[in-house]
């Protein structure tokens, strides 16, 4: 018996020691019950070291040999698959992991591609090696990229000249109102910005039309493709001045679908935070009707410092913008709504210093404006090699009513309604055959109207009331438009009428009997300003690989008729420019250009009686048919290296103008009166500026430098006495951003201006303007961010004394997760309520004061999908 | 007519993407490797992307990809020629267009297949072999944090030289940079006898790029992997000679000396082919 226990307990013994555990089994995908291969298998100890480890072969299995299993546990893991985690005490072999789907979340690292590539006549910018983490939109990131200018108001340019066309992957969903894009789109969907030179939009006229503009092309990441994506925030704060509650809100929805792209967007805020950006078309051509408005009243004058400071606003919009493929062709249509109210005061106090005292003027002026806008946008366009249709159909109605008050020394309110309602119809069709000859009809209608009315009230109890119909019917019909290309040659010739057909009537009541008696002229007008006008333009461009020579010679005839106002007129235009592009190289491009010519008066000067267009100003038009001439010539160059993220550019211009009237600026009493005096008027415009941007790769950054000069001369008559007025301005700035290291990045901004003004040889003093804006952002922790920013401006008011401003902003920011972030942001911390100051001269002091936004707590929560 | 031919081209690669295998990760390393005429350490660097799923891998130089890619088509390679023509006539030497790094590391996990396309001097071979095991020896108390990933360490001699590789179990994919793979994680770092040769990752994303062939596979030579290494060492021994064997004149050295450190001084990544 003893001898058997012994023989057993050898027997366990070698076995136990001999003992190897095979950890075998296979890898499935429980979904379609298939192996998986490539999954890592890993046998982690009892203190989560990893013992041993495999893989899974081509038919899931895997088989791990180890000399004991006790308190192990068996992981697997694949991309795409959630982890399995098996103890491996209590199981047997072969075990059959099931896997099922699961994702697995990088930190992702930007992949080192160049950060700008270049192709062809395509630059292609990467997104990720251009943001920061404090950007949001895909606009916050093109003003990081060199080359690419975003100026405040939202608009784009490429190396000094306006970009022609916006496309969302390949698409021109939004038109000219790209700043929805801009503003509106998350960065983090967008992985290239691609820059298209000489962009041709309309591919019929490829090879046979050069153009000089650029184009933006946004090229989506794979996850905001064929999906919706949605961000929407929602914030609500208190602020100091204008006290009470603010908010802060915008819902965004984008789909990129392979056959129909949409927009959606819905912005409010009261913050300060202007929205005209996303709400401006900066394609829009210039209406046809050519109507003005007489009436100008205007809200006070803010200090010159940033909108977000001196902007007391209600502000809504609504835009949503559809694009559909269809088999030819495709179908868009963009509508919008925006309202806007802006509040405004000032204040001013003029004390002059007299022998019998001293005599104070005060005038205090507020005012606020509603403005409301609803346009609607429908476009078919087929644009293929060899036929191009657009037809769009546009209306726009715009309310905007302003009302003013003023107290003080010449107390009185105003408030004016000035709707604008406007439909239009444009029709171009283009057709190429045979390769070389195109045929070009076009059509457009344009209505407006434009009804003013304004009513002023002085304290006196005297009431003006200015009413002014003005509407406008205008019609081009191009039967006649044919181009044909002989190698490197194409000559065009486009021909048709075209017409206009206007009437304006204004009464101003009571009649002039209420104003002062020496004051000229009648208060009413009943005018019709008719024309018809055929024309032509021959165009000829040349054409070869490095060298485009365009010459447009166009010249019309046209017949005015103003139904007794003023005598008719005929007359004959013409007026050739030429434009001389030349590009050796990818790298370089220079532009030669000149033009001269004559062009009619504009038609809204014609008007015998007086219109008054504010509480103090009246104007009369001309009475007489006047033309116009003038010449101008421009040089422009650009420079790009891509490789080093080298861009600059610069423009030359300078243009004369000669009028052979001038206006008169007359006082009687209180009111100002303008009118045309028949006196030659030549005005004359230099203007250059230069523009350099580079990246700073060692710091994921980039730079700028820019400078501009401006001389303009013009000429007026006051008091009956001429006054020639030359102003002259020159700003430099410059801008640095980067990234040196993974918590910390930075931004800084300086721009310094001066201008001064020359009457009658009478130089004023150069006045000074500087602007300061440093940003830092803390990543002290991966979820948290910490921006802090300061902005100094420097007025100069008169010559030497200077106003200073600081500003202190800060924001923290948590994200939670990918969705959802909360943000919490403190704006103007030291909550300057106002800008004040006063300037003195020999015999008076003069006082302003304006508001600016006070110190301003706002709460944000952020979700995306 | 360059527009159209971008477009075709695109069209071209677009219906090929499709039937490609897409990937995951992408991932981008620097290379560093030694100047081989001097033996100065960490002289030379170069870009690599990694491509992987958990089926397919390709490591490649993107720059080099692109020229390769250029050159595939007739108009393309006349675009390459009118690029070099131009840089050279401009004076921008610069800007001459070059080849980054020059191996394609493709790996094929179903069918166990590694094919290495590399170049020796003035020609290019193709080595095809199976994916071998490599022995890693875990060093699990050694971590370390790569592009804001734990890594863990572990070792193992490879061909010659002892290397060190720092893998993340965060990223469950059996890959790595060059020929490295077979730890449970992904490779981010790996530097081979104390950093002669070693492989650094810079940035890593998911993809769903498609993992396209290698271009101009069919200009390859299939060799075997000691062959090509032999290959290699014997060009830089006395490269003029190779290149006069080829051309049959007898070459000119245009700039500088062209003349290789010896093998002494400094080796090939691998060294097991003496």
């Amino acid at each position: 018996m003893s001898r058997f226990v012994i023989y057993v307990l050898f027997l366990a013994v070698a076995v136990s020691a001999a003992a190897q555990v095979n950890v075998t089994g296979n890898v499935i995908e429980k979904e379609r019950n298939e192996p998986i291969v490539g999954a890592s298998v890993i046998v982690k100890g009892a203190d989560g070291k990893i013992k041993k480890f495999a893989s899974s072969k081509s038919d899931g299995g895997f088989s791990i040999t180890m000399p004991s299993a006790n308190g192990c546990r068996l992981e697997v893991t694949m991309m795409g698959f959630a982890k399995q985690s098996i103890p491996l005490d209590s199981v047997s072999f072969p075990l059959t992991v099931y896997m099922e789907p699961g994702t697995t979340l990088l930190k992702e690292v930007t992949v080192k591609a160049d950060r700008i590539r270049e192709q062809g006549d395509t630059i292609t910018y990467n997104v990720g090696s251009f943001a920061q983490q404090q950007d949001r939109s895909i606009g916050d990131v093109l003003k990081r990229m060199p080359g690419i200018d975003v100026a405040n108001n939202g608009k784009i340019q490429y190396q000094g000249e306006d970009i022609n066309k916006f496309y969302i992957e390949g698409y021109d969903l939004l038109g000219g109102k790209y700043g929805i894009a801009t503003n509106g789109i998350s960065h983090e969907d967008v992985g290239a910005v691609e820059v298209m030179e000489n962009h041709q939009p309309m591919q019929v006229l490829s090879g046979i039309s050069f153009s000089d503009k650029a184009a933006i092309n946004l090229k989506l990441k794979n996850k905001a493709k064929a999906t919706w994506t949605f961000h929407g925030d929602a914030g609500g704060g208190w602020s100091w001045q204008p006290e009470g509650a603010v908010w802060d809100g915008e819902l965004f929805a984008m789909a990129a679908m392979p056959g129909f792209q949409n927009i959606t967007t819905l912005r409010t805020n009261n913050t300060g935070e202007s929205l005209s950006s996303s709400n401006t078309d900066f394609f829009a051509d210039r209406r046809q009707t050519g109507l003005s408005r007489y009436v100008g009243v205007g809200l006070p004058g803010v200090p010159s410092l940033s909108d977000k400071r001196t902007l007391f606003n209600r502000s809504f919009l609504v835009s949503t913008n559809n694009l559909w493929k269809l088999k030819n062709g495709k179908f868009k249509a963009n509508i919008d709504y925006s309202f806007n109210r802006v509040e405004a005061a000032a204040e001013n106090i003029t004390t002059y210093f007299l022998d019998d005292g001293n005599r104070i003027i005060t005038e205090n002026r507020s005012g606020t404006e509603h403005s409301h806008s609803l346009s609607g946008k429908f476009i078919y366009e087929l644009n293929q090699k060899t036929a191009f249709i657009n037809n769009t159909l546009q209306t726009n109605i715009d309310w905007d009513d302003v009302s003013l008050t003023a107290t003080g020394s010449l107390p009185n309110g105003q408030s004016a309604k000035l709707p604008d309602y406007y439909v239009s119809n444009r029709f171009k069709m283009i057709k190429r055959f045979k390769g070389k000859h195109l045929v070009t009809f076009q059509s457009v209608n344009e209505w407006e109207s434009l009804p003013q009315n304004l009513e002023c009230g002085m304290l006196n109890g005297e009431l003006f009331q200015q009413n002014i119909s003005d509407h406008a019917f205008y019609y081009t019909h191009e039967s006649a438009a044919y181009a044909f290309n002989i190698k490197w040659v194409t000559l065009s010739l486009e021909g048709g009428i075209k017409g206009s057909l206007r009437s304006m009537d204004s009464q101003l009541t009571p009649n002039i009997d209420n104003l002062p008696e020496e004051l000229p002229g009648v208060t009413e007008n009943v005018v019709n300003t008719n024309y018809l006008t055929v024309y032509a333009t021959p165009k000829f461009e040349y054409w070869v690989r490095r060298v485009n020579l365009t010459l447009n010679l166009p010249v019309s005839y046209a017949h005015y008729s103003f139904d007794k106002a003023i005598a008719n007129h005929d007359d004959v235009y013409f007026s050739p420019s030429l434009s001389f592009n030349w590009k050796p190289n990818n790298r370089f491009s220079g532009t030669l250009r000149g033009g001269l010519g004559r062009s009619p008066m504009n038609l809204n000067l014609i008007h015998p009686g007086l219109i008054m267009t504010n509480y103090r100003t009246l104007k009369s038009g001309v009475d007489d048919f006047y033309n116009l001439s003038s010449q101008n010539v421009s040089a422009s160059v650009s420079y790009k290296h891509t490789r080093h993220g080298l861009f600059a550019n610069g423009i030359v211009m300078h243009s004369w103008s000669h009028i052979p009237y001038t206006m008169a600026q007359q006082l009687y009493g209180d009111y100002v009166v303008y009118s045309y005096a028949d006196a030659k008027s030549d005005g004359k415009t230099l203007m250059a500026m230069g523009n350099v941007g580079k990246t700073l790769d060692f710091m994921r950054g980039s730079c700028n430098v820019n400078g501009s000069f401006s001389r303009s001369e013009s000429h007026l008559l006051s008091q009956r006495q001429s006054v020639n007025s030359v102003s002259s301005s020159w700003t430099v700035g410059g801008k640095i951003s980067g990234r040196p290291c993974r918590w910390f990045s930075f931004d800084y901004r300086i721009d310094y201006s001066d201008s001064h003004l020359t009457m009658n040889g009478m130089s004023e003093s150069w006045l000074s303007t500087m602007e300061n804006e440093l940003s830092l952002t803390f990543i002290p922790l991966s979820k948290w961010q910490w921006t802090v920013s300061c902005e100094h401006y420097r007025n100069e008011l008169t010559e030497h004394q200077y106003k200073n401003v600081v500003m202190l902003d800060t924001k923290l920011t948590f994200q939670l997760n990918k969705r959802i972030e909360f943000a919490a942001s403190l704006t103007n911390i030291l909550n300057k309520r106002s800008y004040n100051y006063t300037t003195y001269s020999q015999l008076s002091s003069f006082e302003s004061q304006r508001q600016l936004r006070g110190r301003q707590l706002l709460l944000s929560i952020i979700l995306q999908k | 007519m360059n527009r159209l031919v971008t477009f075709l081209t695109l069209c071209v690669v677009a219906i090929a993407a499709n039937a490609q295998p897409r990937a995951d990760i992408e991932v981008s390393y620097t290379a560093i490797s030694p100047n081989m005429r001097t033996g100065k350490l960490g002289d030379s660097t170069h870009q690599y992307i990694l491509l992987a799923n958990s089926k397919e891998q390709k490591f490649y130089s993107p720059r080099t990809e692109r020229i390769d890619s250029l050159n595939s088509t007739p108009d393309g390679e006349a675009k390459f020629k009118e690029m070099q023509r131009a840089a050279v006539l401009g004076g921008n030497y610069d800007d001459i267009p070059r080849r980054d790094g020059s191996m394609y590391v493709v790996k094929s996990i179903d069918s166990n297949i590694m094919k290495v396309y590399d170049s020796a001097g003035t020609e290019q071979y193709v080595v095809e072999e199976p994916i071998e095991t490599i022995e890693w020896t875990l060093v699990e108390d050694s971590t370390k944090n790569v592009i804001g990933y734990e890594c863990v360490m572990a070792t193992a001699d490879y061909h010659g030289r002892r290397w060190t590789a720092w893998f993340t179990l965060e990223i469950p994919v059996q890959a790595g940079p060059w020929k490295l793979s077979g730890l449970p994680g992904l490779i981010l770092e790996a530097d081979a006898d104390n950093g002669v040769y070693s492989f650094v990752a810079t940035g890593i994303k998911t993809t769903d790029r498609p993992i396209i062939p290698v271009y101009l596979a069919d200009r390859y030579e299939k060799t075997t992997r000691k062959d090509f290494l032999k290959a290699k060492r014997s060009f830089l021994d006395n490269p003029l000679g190779q290149i006069n064997a080829k051309y049959g004149t007898s070459g000119e050295v245009v700039s500088g000396d062209v003349k290789f450190a010896d093998a002494s001084v400094v080796d090939l990544i691998e060294t097991d082919y003496h």
